[in-house]
């Protein structure tokens, strides 16, 4: 609606739900950047609006920029569209269409539609990434942050993990003492000589560490540690240019995008949002296997794979030995982290963990990473 | 010298040449190639061509990533650039290097006649400048826009995202000897993925974004009917619900994608096979999987396709 409350166009309609359409994103804690609703803004001039098809594609291709966050989109797309069948209720013309044209940022228009928020009415396939149960209703999943004396703690820890994981040589070279002859260098350095070849400039191979995978339980059984393991979950991720975070109870889904957009307080408060917990229960061999096959891509020889879990599993023990032998293979070692591990008569005997056993490298507590002397695994091989 | 000095390339206006006017006419162009898009990928190229901006382009291995590009660039008319990511790639693989051998003959050619400057500048001129996939995707003449294809670029070390973030957002080089280089023309950019890190926001931030999933049952039955004329649709039918078995099978390490799937139909075709059999199966699976692992598995279970109802 125009403030001088003129009669709106369609165009001036559409451009409306589309700003709205991006602040209702942002509500929901997915924030857009100007960029990219500039280029959606483009995207909806230059296709039919009249296809509510086109619109939906063109949203994902300017404001996604992974799988989930597609999915995201899409199901945001469904629900903020829901009801408004374009292609019936704009009859536009292709003037109409091409006066569209980006704006500024404005407050939020009115929210979505709200024929679908009833109270007796399940949402649908809503926004948050972690919709990890079909069957268990998902409840909130509140983290409180961890004051910044154990953040600087854990932090610490990290770094001396970090340590004494192996590294590794890369492939990158770097200027160094040593190695090859660099000729680039070599010629811009004779150059300030007169062309004469003073000595000669060399590089090295730089070496990489390895890379951190981390799987992170968020089921009911976890609920008392969360906030504690997302501290260490967000040192994890902070620390090594080459990680991933994925949060699985019955499903698995990645969140490193969340982890690694805000620093510690403001990635606590947002996930804390963002993630829903599935009630029903955790299977961890068949989180493992549903990590394996949509997200084993990422995994490599160079990869350390980090389970936070305390091995408390709903479904059958035998998958996740089977599970984690299959995962063993493809990464360098496996590091569980357990919340146990320093209680008194602790003993790794609750079934996943008991399986997990034979396979993991090590079998490790939080307060090993809070602790300034060298890691006391409660297990370590290799 | 100084990067502040402008060149004269890079005064002409940049043009688009988008004759596309819908998302379906990219989808039918590419069909053409002998590439099925599905209409969120058409509508990914339409606004790429469209915006004038790079495509981030996500999926399994094997899913026809790296085609479309090859598909666009035959349905444009443009010549394809590709640039192949590795790790350790850097700007002297991708953008440019200096000849270094001629650099040196002529300092020595040059240095009594010339002053330091002067010598200088001519060393580092266009003469001995060796253009790299980026540069030559920029500064290309042909009347149609280039594709340029950056292929696997999770492969690539994060420092070398750094080096796109100038060439993809404002399609100009700067090269601190010559001064910087404008592209003439935008050339249409397919960076693909695979996932197997990922990729910095700048990057993804200057890039539209789309992702590729492993085709349906019917959709890859089309593409075998394309790809390999002779197969026959109930041969091709067959061949396509097997592959379809072997993605769902847990154990793989590795699943088979569309390229794997086009090379087995094509094996089967040279060995005059009408219909799959263990036997063919099992002397042919070698095409379809590529894990030492993966083949000892299969092996050990009974390949025989499914039987219908």
């Amino acid at each position: 609606m125009t403030a001088s409350g003129a009669a709106v166009t369609p165009a001036a309609r559409l451009r409306e739900r589309v700003t709205g359409f991006v602040a209702f994103l942002g509500q929901h804690g997915y924030p857009v950047g100007t960029g990219a609703e500039v280029d959606l803004a483009r995207a909806v001039d230059s296709i039919s609006v009249l296809e509510r098809r086109q619109l939906r594609s063109a949203c994902g291709v300017t404001l996604a920029r992974s799988p989930e966050e597609l999915r995201f989109v899409n199901a945001a797309f469904d629900r903020y569209f829901s009801g408004s069948d374009l292609s019936v209720e704009v009859p536009w013309t292709g003037s109409e269409v091409a006066s569209l044209r980006p704006r500024a940022r404005t407050p939020p228009p009115a929210g979505p539609p709200p024929r679908r928020d009833r109270a007796d009415e399940p949402p649908p396939v809503v926004i948050p990434l972690g919709t990890y149960s079909a069957s268990a209703p998902p409840s909130a999943h509140p983290l409180d942050p961890v004051s910044d004396r154990e953040v600087r703690r854990l932090r610490h820890g990290v770094r001396r993990f970090r340590r004494e994981t192996a590294t590794l040589p890369g492939r990158t070279n770097d200027p160094s003492h040593r190695g090859r002859v660099d000729l680039r260098d070599t010629v811009r350095q004779s150059l300030r000589h007169g062309g004469e070849w003073v000595d000669l400039r060399r590089r090295a191979p730089r070496s990489t560490r390895a890379e951190f995978v981390v799987l992170w339980d968020i089921s009911g059984s976890m609920r008392e540690h969360d906030s504690r393991f997302f501290a260490l979950v967000h040192a994890l991720e902070s620390l090594s240019r080459r990680s991933r975070v994925f949060a699985f109870s019955t499903k698995v889904d990645e969140v490193t995008e969340d982890v690694r957009r805000y620093g510690y307080r403001r990635a606590t408060a947002m996930l804390g949002r963002r993630l829903d917990r599935a009630d029903g229960g955790t299977r961890i061999g068949g989180s493992l296997h549903d990590f394996a096959e949509r997200y084993g891509a990422v995994l490599s020889a160079e990869t350390t794979l980090i389970v936070l879990s305390d091995g408390w599993d709903l479904g059958e023990s035998e998958p996740v030995a089977v599970e984690l032998e299959r995962l063993r293979r493809r990464v360098r070692r496996i590091v569980w982290v357990t919340p146990y591990t320093r209680r008194p008569g602790f003993r790794p005997e609750v079934g996943a963990l008991r399986a997990a056993l034979e396979q993991v490298d090590a079998l490790l507590g939080p307060e090993d990473f809070e602790s300034r002397w060298p890691l006391r695994p409660f297990r370590f091989r290799g | 010298m100084g990067a502040s000095e402008p060149s004269e390339r890079g005064e002409g206006p940049m043009t688009h040449h988008v004759e596309w006017t819908t998302p379906g006419d990219v989808a039918a162009t590419l069909l053409d190639q002998g590439y099925l898009a599905d209409p969120d990928l058409a509508m990914a190229i339409y606004l790429s061509g469209r915006l004038g901006k790079p495509l981030l382009i996500e999926g399994e291995p094997g899913c026809g990533k790296t085609e479309l590009a090859k598909a666009l660039a035959g349905a444009t008319g443009g010549e394809l650039i590709r640039l192949q990511c590795f790790e350790g790639l850097d700007a002297r693989s991708a953008l440019y290097d200096w000849d270094y051998p001629r650099q040196l003959l002529a300092i020595r050619l040059y240095e009594r006649s010339e002053s330091p400057e002067q010598l200088e500048k001519e060393v580092f001129s266009e003469r001995f400048l060796l253009r790299r996939p980026l540069l030559r995707a920029l500064g290309g003449e042909a009347p149609q826009r280039p594709v340029l294809l950056i292929d696997e670029v999770d492969r690539a070390d994060e420092e070398f995202e750094g080096l796109l973030l100038e060439v993809l957002s404002d399609f100009q080089v700067t090269i601190p000897e010559m001064g910087t280089l404008r592209a003439r023309q935008i050339p249409w950019v397919i960076i693909t993925s695979n996932r197997t890190r990922d990729l910095s926001d700048a990057l993804k931030r200057r890039c539209l974004y789309a992702f590729v999933e492993y085709p349906d049952t019917a959709k890859e039955v089309a593409i075998l009917e394309r790809r390999v004329p002779g197969l026959g649709n109930a041969f091709a039918r067959e061949i396509a619900e097997f592959v379809e078995r072997m993605r769902r099978e847990p154990e793989l390490a590795k699943r088979p994608g569309v390229a794997e799937t086009i090379d087995w139909a094509t094996a089967l075709l040279a060995l005059r096979r009408t219909e799959l059999d263990g036997e063919t199966i099992a002397a042919t699976l070698g095409f379809l999987v590529k894990d030492a692992q993966d083949l000892q598995y299969l092996r050990s279970k009974s390949l025989a396709p499914a039987t219908p109802g």
